[in-house]
């Protein structure tokens, strides 16, 4: 399978990637590992948006990705190849690509010894809990009326997209359950999208906040749940509060493929280009966003890798075999840029068609209409588009 | 061909990133920029690296600059949108001195610090020792850190209030103060306390900022609500969140961070333009594609929507251009 770009992974940023580039006239193949797409949406629906919203985010994503061949169940393997023709292995499939932009997000695993705790049925990380709330044939019916506390910070510090999710997740509990609702943590992040109008929201249904002065909060497994001791004043005395589930972040891994990038630069975190030409990178493996930050940043890096592939586009050239061509003219009347005239061949010894290569934007009119199948299309060698790359990726 | 023509409304990151994308697309791009250079509010900053880069994202901007200069984008300084005509695909846009056919249109006129002097009781404007964080930075620039020993900067001045129609996170402040901080910490061995309501620290890059400001600031949880002059400089009123009870405490040096309000010109341009702006007063965008205006053909970039730093500017700035792109083509097509 040929396709202009390839992306890895179907999660929001990738979707968003994805149905810029068929809006831009692009061909495009997406790879996702697991069954289906919508990444953490689909997954763990709540956590990055109230579910409601994150579904018909994720239906309209689906819907304008659509015309993108939308490879599920494959994850992407190996890599070869260079700008302008990488070659991908994904699955049982291959596929040729001008360019790649990842978009495959983080992993997360719960880690209850970050929180000094062992494995135990009340204790989930934030993913399950999304997960849990939003299946129906969870029996959640037991928090009814119970206390369910989130932890935050921990294995996780800093995290906005966890702080997002701990405050959607946390006013589902209080919604759908009417259980008491307690946060843990030592900032409360409110720099996001619509976020701190969640934080208000969270507060008027009675969520209750304890941010730490400088030590964390501490648990320990009881009969039927934990006991918390936390310390909101410093030096002060600690408060002491029953709970029945706990709700903990969890780490985070960037999924990456096992491709050589190149070398790390100090401030690649910024950029959508990654050290290795013809690759880019988006969404949360690029950083730490939210559901809008991602959005935006998929169609950020679709223009990037458009832009890209416009550059390398130059570079690809008609070429003609001297000797097998007729003069007939038919390139000559045809090419819409004007870059075949007929000239003289020293080394064939012969008049032919020739290409004006600075011209020539390499749109295979002529080699469809040559009678004599006299010209090819080439791509220029590696060399070639590295120089152009380092002069900008444009051409002369 | 209007089609192919894009004017781009606003030369700071947003802008700039917006106008290099659409030439990298092969659009013909016409920045219009009201100030005398390019570059926006970020070109003013000064890189915030201590001993290592604090991704402040501020050099983005002159690489941005400096990438502007050598593309073929028409840049056009001291300019003014007056007037616009037409519909998507087809638009006649007067500016100073020149009317332009254009396919469509980028707003990425930016932001506008709050205004401190909205604050009467933080002592702005009456008292000579409380300046904004960006006089601040100004002053380091201009003659070296100030020789103030005890410095306090408060957070969140113009943010997080619904009462002011500010009910949102501005989210830049505190990354910058923390970093501003952390420079009059390491350049003119000052005493620096914060005091804030949330820090805003996200990312891997913050969380070292943080680790640094925790060793290197004091970090004080609750905002001042007044401030008095007093001979040994200012005094701040608060209440202590942790530790309890309202307390006053004398600073040589106050550092009010304001928060991110809509441009100057953005009610106007509103008006002008024939497109709509949201409960906070930034320019309204689609739910889900808030780069697109609530006009066709009219797209929106960067802080002039809501609160955005450098980066996530930047990253507007593209995605708007994307949208503009395949817009044009479809079209162009039709
Ligand atoms: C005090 C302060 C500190 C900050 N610190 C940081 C930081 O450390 N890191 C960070 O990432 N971000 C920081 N930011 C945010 C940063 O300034 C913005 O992210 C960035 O400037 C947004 O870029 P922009 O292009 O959207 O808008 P702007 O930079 O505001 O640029 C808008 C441009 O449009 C022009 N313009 C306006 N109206 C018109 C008009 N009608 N016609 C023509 N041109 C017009 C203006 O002259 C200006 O050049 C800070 C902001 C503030 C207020
Ligand atoms: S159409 Fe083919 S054979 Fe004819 S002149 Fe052109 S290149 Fe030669
Ligand atoms: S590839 Fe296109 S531009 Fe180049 S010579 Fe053939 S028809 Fe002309
Ligand atoms: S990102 Fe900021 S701190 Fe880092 S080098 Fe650039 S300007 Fe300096
Ligand atoms: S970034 Fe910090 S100072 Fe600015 S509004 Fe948000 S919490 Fe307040």
């Amino acid at each position: 399978m040929k396709v202009e770009v390839a992306v890895v992974g179907a999660g929001p940023s990738g979707l968003s990637c994805a149905a810029a580039l068929v809006r831009l006239g692009r061909k495009v193949a997406v790879l996702e590992a697991a069954e289906a797409t919508g990444g953490t949406l689909r997954a763990a629906p709540g956590y990055l948006a109230p579910a409601a919203e994150g579904r018909t985010r994720l239906q309209t994503l689906q819907a304008a990705a659509g015309p993108a061949a939308l490879l599920t169940g494959h994850p992407a393997g190996s890599l070869s190849g260079g700008p302008g023709a990488f070659r991908l292995e994904a699955g049982n499939r291959r596929l040729t690509a001008g360019a790649v932009v990842l978009a495959s997000g983080v992993r997360r695993r719960l880690s209850p010894a970050d929180h000094g705790l062992e494995p135990a049925y009340n204790l989930l990380g934030l993913s399950d809990m999304a997960r849990l709330l939003a299946d129906p044939q969870a029996s959640l019916g037991r928090l009814r009326g119970r206390r369910v506390a989130f932890f935050l910070d921990v294995s996780a510090p800093d995290s906005l997209r966890q702080q997002a999710a701990a405050m959607h997740l946390g006013i589902a509990v209080r919604r759908q359950l009417a259980a008491e609702v307690l946060w843990f943590g030592r900032d409360l992040k409110v720099a996001g999208d619509g976020l701190e109008a969640r934080y208000r929201e969270a507060r008027d249904l009675g969520v209750t906040f304890f941010r730490d002065a400088g030590r964390p909060p501490m648990l320990t497994a009881t009969a039927g749940g934990y006991r918390v001791w936390a310390w909101p004043e410093e030096g002060g005395e600690p408060v002491e509060v029953a709970i029945d589930l706990a709700v903990l972040d969890e780490r985070e891994e960037p999924c990456l493929p096992q491709w050589d990038l190149g070398p790390r630069r100090e401030n690649s975190r910024l950029g959508h280009r990654s050290p290795r030409p013809g690759i880019f990178v988006t969404g949360s493996l690029r950083a730490d966003l939210d559901l809008e930050g991602c959005l935006v940043d998929g169609v950020a890096a679709a223009a990037v890798a458009d832009a890209f592939l416009r550059g390398l586009d130059g570079l690809v050239r008609a070429e003609v075999d001297a000797p097998r061509c007729a003069r007939c003219l038919t390139c000559v009347r045809l090419c819409p840029h004007r870059a075949m005239a007929i000239a003289w061949y020293r080394e064939a010894d012969r008049a032919a068609a020739k290409v004006d290569k600075a011209a020539c934007r390499g749109c295979g009119v002529c080699v469809a209409a040559c009678p004599a199948l006299a010209i090819t299309l080439t791509t220029c060698p590696d060399e070639d588009i590295y120089r152009q790359l380092e002069s900008g990726g444009r051409t002369t | 061909m209007a089609a192919r023509g894009v004017l781009v409304l606003g030369g700071g990151v947003a802008g700039m990133a917006a106008a290099l994308s659409l030439a990298a697309m092969d659009f013909e791009v016409t920045l219009v920029e009201k100030a005398a250079v390019p570059g926006g509010r970020a070109v003013g900053y000064a890189c915030k690296a201590t001993d290592r880069c604090l991704h402040c994202g501020v050099c983005l901007a002159s690489d941005l600059a400096e990438e502007l200069a050598a593309s073929p984008v028409v840049l056009r300084t001291g300019t003014r949108l007056e007037g616009l005509e037409g519909r998507p695909g087809d638009f006649r846009a007067t500016v100073t001195g020149a009317e332009l056919a254009v396919g469509a249109l980028v707003v990425a006129t930016g932001l506008a610090p709050a205004p401190a002097a909205g604050w009467p009781d933080l002592g702005y404007g009456r008292l000579d020792a409380v300046i904004t964080a960006s006089e601040l930075e100004e002053r380091c620039r201009r003659q070296g850190p100030p020789a103030a020993r005890r410095v306090a900067f408060v957070q969140c001045v113009g943010s997080r209030n619904p009462a002011w129609g500010k009910g949102y996170c501005s989210e830049v402040c505190c990354p910058y103060a923390l970093r501003l901080g952390l420079g009059l910490v390491a350049e003119a061995a000052a005493e620096v306390t914060v005091f804030f309501n949330d820090l805003q620290t996200a990312g891997k890059s913050m969380a070292t900022a943080r680790e640094q400001a925790r060793k290197g600031l004091r970090l004080v949880q609750g905002v001042p609500s007044r401030a008095a002059g007093v001979a040994a400089g200012v005094e701040l009123q608060f209440e202590d969140v942790r530790a309890g009870g309202v307390r006053r405490e004398g600073f040589d040096l106050v550092v009010l961070s304001t928060g991110i309000w809509p441009g100057p010109d953005t009610a106007a341009l509103a008006r002008l333009l024939g497109i709509n702006t949201g409960p906070t007063g930034f320019f309204a965008g689609h739910p889900g594609q808030s780069w697109r205006s609530s006009r066709p053909g009219i797209y929106l970039a960067g802080s002039c929507q809501k609160p955005r730093g450098i980066a996530d500017s930047i990253a507007h700035g593209r995605a708007a251009a994307a949208q503009v792109a395949a817009d044009l083509e479809e079209v162009r097509s039709a």
